[in-house]
């Protein structure tokens, strides 16, 4: 017969103490032994909140039993024990050792799967992060040169822009007069109609 | 052979989502309580088939709230 791993958790009411909830846990985990069960592990949580309110407490005391047997003697026993007691909130028991099984079964699998090729990835993967990091400090310290004829630069465009600026706004000035010209012409093309026959005279 | 490279990133580590660990599952509901489907989470079918039973465990235990407001 294979064993059968459970997890047995319930909640107690938050008007009992920490002595009556370690009493309670003490007394179960023996009934569940007396039935034949093996204990395996006591996990009492402290004082909770719970995320709704279960028989007009907020709070509750988690305590959960990991335990193993043939046969679900145990298990129904204290389930028993759970509906009559009046203290206990609320109770779960959930059959953990497929689960177990199953993610051990995975995990053998993925060590298998990866073992042969986890050598060859982690290699090219380190020669791919070397090669970026040469490449990146290349680059860093391209970047650093670069900055630095970049700066020498950008101050002889500084000098080179001051006396541009100077002659642009000159320029600047130039061409708006130009634009106003034209829109005076315009204007006068619309306002007076004698001027566009003079001009292509002028063009010409 | 591939099999363990077709799990999602929440199943590539564990396969097992533990109902009592109540801060990760809360991940996967919606503010209002609701298990968020999975193409908002992107988990894979069997994470999320595991996931709502988990999920639903710790409901019933008041680890995570049926509904929230």
């Amino acid at each position: 017969m294979t064993m059968r791993r459970y997890e047995v958790v319930y909640v107690l009411a938050p008007t009992l103490t920490q002595e009556e909830v370690d009493q309670y846990a003490e007394t179960y985990s023996e009934a569940a032994r007396e039935h034949g069960a093996e204990i395996i592990n006591v996990d009492k949580w402290e004082k909770r909140k719970l995320a709704f309110r279960v028989k007009k407490f907020w709070e509750g005391y988690y305590t959960i039993l990991t335990l193993e047997e043939e046969a679900a003697d145990a298990v129904t026993e204290l389930e028993r024990r759970f509906k009559v007691n009046d203290t206990v909130i609320r109770f779960l028991t959930v059959r953990i050792d497929e689960e177990l099984k199953r993610a051990e079964k995975f995990r053998k699998e993925d060590e298998e799967d990866e073992t042969p090729a986890v050598p060859e990835v982690k290699k090219a993967v380190t020669e791919e992060t070397e090669k970026k990091e040469a490449v990146t400090k290349k680059a860093a310290t391209k970047k650093a040169e670069d900055k630095e004829v970049e700066s020498e630069e950008a101050e002889e465009k500084e000098t080179e822009k001051k006396p541009a600026k100077k002659t642009k706004p000159a320029e600047k000035t130039e061409e708006p007069a130009a634009k106003e010209e034209n829109p005076a012409e315009a204007d006068s093309t619309e306002k007076a109609e004698e001027k566009p026959v003079e001009k292509p005279e002028e063009e010409k | 052979m591939a099999r363990g490279k077709k799990f999602c990133k929440l199943c590539a580590g564990k396969y097992y989502f533990d109902y009592k660990d109540a801060r990760y599952l809360s991940r996967f509901i919606s503010e209002s309580g609701k298990i968020m489907p999975r193409r908002i989470t992107g988990t894979c079918a069997i994470c999320q088939r595991k996931l709502t039973t988990a999920i639903k465990r710790a409901r019933h235990l008041a680890l995570l709230p049926y509904v929230q407001r």
